[in-house]
């Protein structure tokens, strides 16, 4: 089979940020109607290559050529008119504008003979796109009657408006359903049909498998290999992705003892209306996995007060309590690490130390009895802490939005080891975590249930869950369907369980996928 | 160098135009020019450091104006029935921190946007100034003179009024800075989200800032009474917008967008030094007014720009 012609490609495109190399000697290069996969852990530099082609950042060494004729994108309007369209993860819409305005939205806009630009030169302009992707639905409706999918194909219409030769999408199916993705990968096969390259920036293997003609991974802002997707398979991939054995990281557990920590029951949260049974013993990790939309996150949020539930009896220590708003659940000695560590786990502006005592001022007061700091009790305190949990900056009055995620992570938990929390609700606590810092916060909290704590462990991540967990409760839209004992658990097992489930696909997925952004 | 020019830029700036009134404007540099410049950042510092605090946990309160005159107006009337001078203090500064409480209710606990709601309170309370006048000047004897004594005395030649300031200034800063309550504040300031989820009562704490930033208003009021000796009801809205461009060039001030007391001072210093260099200069006031439009701009502008530089060099 004769190879089609490369028509774009970059070569050694190096980044740097301060004091981090984001890219490293990276090449990437697309060939005529193909769809290219560029996959990798968070962090591993995708996003940052895809901004350099849109020319939102300019590469600190490296060259783009395109057709072989060496281009520069000193900004998103040359890229453009290059040939080159971008669609982000957000995709750039204006929700309460018609279809038919959004598509044309940062376009050059049709005009009738008065040289005015009104609804009526634009909706007949939609139908005169070249190879658009049929919308079958009103062009005057607004957007945000649109469904998800249904936006997608909006935003590729507009991204054909200027008759791209590639277009580049990130992270397309992250906020879509199984039968959405499949939907999209019709209008991206028409998109090939038509001759645009594109190149797809995704983390689920399997849909990559499904759609792509080579994949690219990249690991630490190094390519480590560009293969033809029929020439390689899934595992090797991920293990190329992630760089290490897994079991490496997990460090041994004690087992869990017989005292109960928590007893829900009945606990019935208020979108899904179905009653939860469930006990956490002292030291047990208990780990709840699920699909997007199994009701962990509101489990786990109801849990610790934050949102209300229906009805139910919760049980800590054996004592019946009310559980109003958060401050009643760290009474009661909870803690919760929420999935969104910026939006909710982190005053970002705030320095490390007084993040960490943010939740246990009492403890660092000059005088007992007057609510006045005493701050080097509280310096000494977080010196100490970091020291232990390893946290690394050299300066722990600095904010800490300039921390990486994996210590920001650190100062999270740091905050409810500091309150001397003995129930922690984990949402997610490695997501978009470097694997050094991950295998850290997995020493801890398997040293924090060897103390007597009782974990939930709120993950997608399958490899975690069966690596920390005692015990493995499986969710399905607001339901414990399953209750697995972790030494039993095997990856196969569970993903059998996952598919006796309704949403099958979906979840198949999911146990592949390791991480959304 | 870019990190040192986005944090201490606006202070350089200060330090230069300061020095140039200095050098070039011998009637700048006299005792009692400087004397005047402290007495007039008063009432603009009282405004501004109220304002800070609801700025702080990103509200903004607009009835400072209004509530600054009512509260004026009522230590005024109260005297002119024989009630002590104390005692009328203390209930206007009482009516100053309800009014807030009023404003807090309604931004913190019904979720108002404190925008839209504080213009409606400076309305309402601009109203009843409005009626305890009659539209009048009310205009107090020279019986008060102890009263008067807040607004022009001096001590030791620094004018009272300035003490005052700062000492409010300063008592509020440490509240900020060393209490658990403050922290809150920085808290809810930073991310009221993540502030619940720690247990943080975020409502009372926007109540809290807009029944400072009342209280604040109603000093800067009664300090306003005292130094003209006569009441009228008015909307201040001069004030206001000072006091926000103070703020906004204290947020480009070291903590990069983040409003600050002490950032908070600065701005209100900049602002009286070049209003009263160019007043020297006999540059016709509605220069002097262009130009505090100007500072206000440049002052949102720095702290973009400032935030902007840090982001560049601290980012990950």
């Amino acid at each position: 089979m004769k190879t089609p012609k490369t028509i774009f490609e970059a070569r050694s495109i190096v980044k740097d940020f301060p004091g981090q190399r984001v890219l490293n000697e990276v090449d990437f290069d697309i060939r005529e109607g193909e769809i290219h996969a560029l996959v990798g852990e968070n962090g591993a530099g995708k996003s940052t290559l895809i901004k350099i082609f849109a020319g939102v950042y300019r590469p600190d060494k490296g060259e783009i050529f395109l057709d072989g004729k060496k281009v520069e994108f000193s900004n998103a309007r040359k890229s453009s008119q290059a040939g080159l369209s971008f669609i982000h993860q957000d995709l750039n819409i204006i929700p309460h504008l018609s279809v038919a305005e959004n598509i044309f939205l940062g376009r050059k806009k049709p005009r009738n003979h008065f040289g005015l630009v009104t609804l009526k030169t634009m909706l007949s302009a939609v139908h005169r796109i070249p190879d658009a992707i049929a919308l079958d639905v009103d062009l005057r409706s607004p957007l945000s009657r649109l469904s998800i999918i249904q936006q997608w194909k909006v935003v590729i219409n507009r991204a054909l408006v200027s008759n791209p030769r590639i277009i580049f999408m990130d992270e397309p199916t992250a906020s879509l359903t199984y039968e959405e993705v499949k939907e999209l990968f019709q209008s991206i096969q028409h998109l090939r049909e038509r001759g645009t390259a594109i190149a797809y920036v995704s983390h689920r293997m399997n849909e990559i498998f499904e759609i792509a003609d080579r994949v690219t991974v990249l690991k630490d802002g190094v390519k480590v290999e560009t293969a033809s997707v029929k020439e390689t398979h899934m595992k090797r991939l991920f293990q190329i992705m992630l760089g290490r054995n897994l079991e490496e990281i997990f460090p041994p557990k004690d087992p869990s003892k017989e005292e109960i920590v928590i007893e829900l029951k009945k606990w019935t949260t208020k979108k899904y209306g179905k009653e939860i049974n469930l006990t956490l013993h002292k030291g047990e990790i208990l780990g709840l996995t699920g699909v997007v939309g199994a009701g962990r996150t509101e489990l786990g949020r109801t849990i610790f007060g934050a949102d209300q539930i229906l009805k139910g009896e919760i049980y800590i220590f054996g004592n019946r309590v009310n559980l109003r708003s958060p401050k009643d659940a760290i009474n009661q000695s909870i803690a919760f690490v929420p999935e969104e560590r910026h939006s909710e786990g982190l005053v970002l502006p705030m320095s490390i130390i007084h993040n960490v005592t943010l939740a246990s001022f009492e403890k660092f007061r000059r005088w007992a009895n007057l609510p006045v700091f005493h701050q080097n009790k509280e310096l000494m305190h977080v010196k100490k802490l970091s020291a232990v949990i390893d946290i690394r900056s050299n300066d722990l009055s600095k904010p800490v939005k300039f921390l990486s995620g994996g210590n920001q992570q650190k100062c999270v938990l740091g905050k409810w080891l500091t309150r001397g929390a003995k129930i922690f609700i984990l949402d997610e606590p490695t997501r978009g975590i470097d694997i050094g810092s991950r295998a850290a916060i997995y020493k801890l909290i398997v040293e924090l249930a060897k103390q007597g704590a009782g974990i939930i462990l709120i993950s997608s991540d399958m490899h975690e869950i069966m690596g920390l967990s005692h015990r493995i409760l499986i969710m399905d839209r607001g339901e414990i369907k399953h209750d697995i004992p972790g030494d039993q658990a095997d990856l196969a097992r569970i993903m059998q369980l996952c598919l006796d489930s309704s949403r099958t696909e979906e979840c198949n997925e999911k146990s592949f996928a390791q991480r959304e952004d | 160098m870019k990190d040192i020019i986005a944090k201490y830029g606006t202070i350089i700036t200060f330090i230069l135009v300061a020095l140039c009134f200095i050098v070039f404007l011998p009637a700048f540099r006299t005792t009692g020019n400087l004397i005047n410049i402290l007495g007039q950042t008063a009432i603009l510092g009282l405004f501004s450091v109220g304002l800070t605090c609801c700025m702080k946990v990103g509200d903004i309160d607009f009835s400072i104006g209004a509530t600054g005159s009512l509260c004026g107006i009522v230590v005024a009337v109260l005297m002119m029935k024989g009630i002590d001078m104390y005692l009328a203090i203390c209930i206007s500064l009482a009516i100053g921190i309800v009014i807030g409480v009023f404003n807090g209710i309604l931004t913190g606990y019904l979720n108002f946007d404190s925008f839209i709601c504080t213009i409606g309170t400076s309305l309402f309370v601009f109203g009843i100034a409005t009626g305890l006048t009659g539209g009048k000047n009310i205009l107090l004897q020279d019986i008060f003179d102890g009263f008067g004594m807040i607004g022009s005395g001096n001590l030791g030649g620094i004018p009272i009024r300035f003490l005052l300031m700062v000492l409010i200034a300063i008592v509020i800063w440490l509240f900020h800075v060393y209490t658990e309550t403050g922290r809150d504040i920085e808290a809810v300031a930073g991310n009221a989200s993540a502030a619940h989820i720690y247990g943080v009562k975020v409502k009372f704490i926007k109540m809290l800032s807009f029944m400072l930033s009342g209280f604040c208003a109603s000093a800067a009021g009664i300090v306003i009474t005292s130094s003209i000796m006569s009441a009228r009801a008015a909307d201040n809205i001069g004030y206001i917008l000072g006091a926000m461009a103070a703020c906004f060039i204290g947020a480009s001030v070291v903590r990069i967008g983040q409003f600050h007391i002490w950032g908070t001072l600065l701005g209100v210093f900049f602002t009286v030094v070049a209003t009263n260099g160019f007043i020297i200069m006999m540059v016709p006031s509605f220069v002097t007014k262009i130009v505090a439009g100007t500072i206000l701009l440049i002052a949102i502008l720095l702290s973009i720009v400032a935030t902007k530089l840090i982001k560049t060099v601290n980012v990950r």
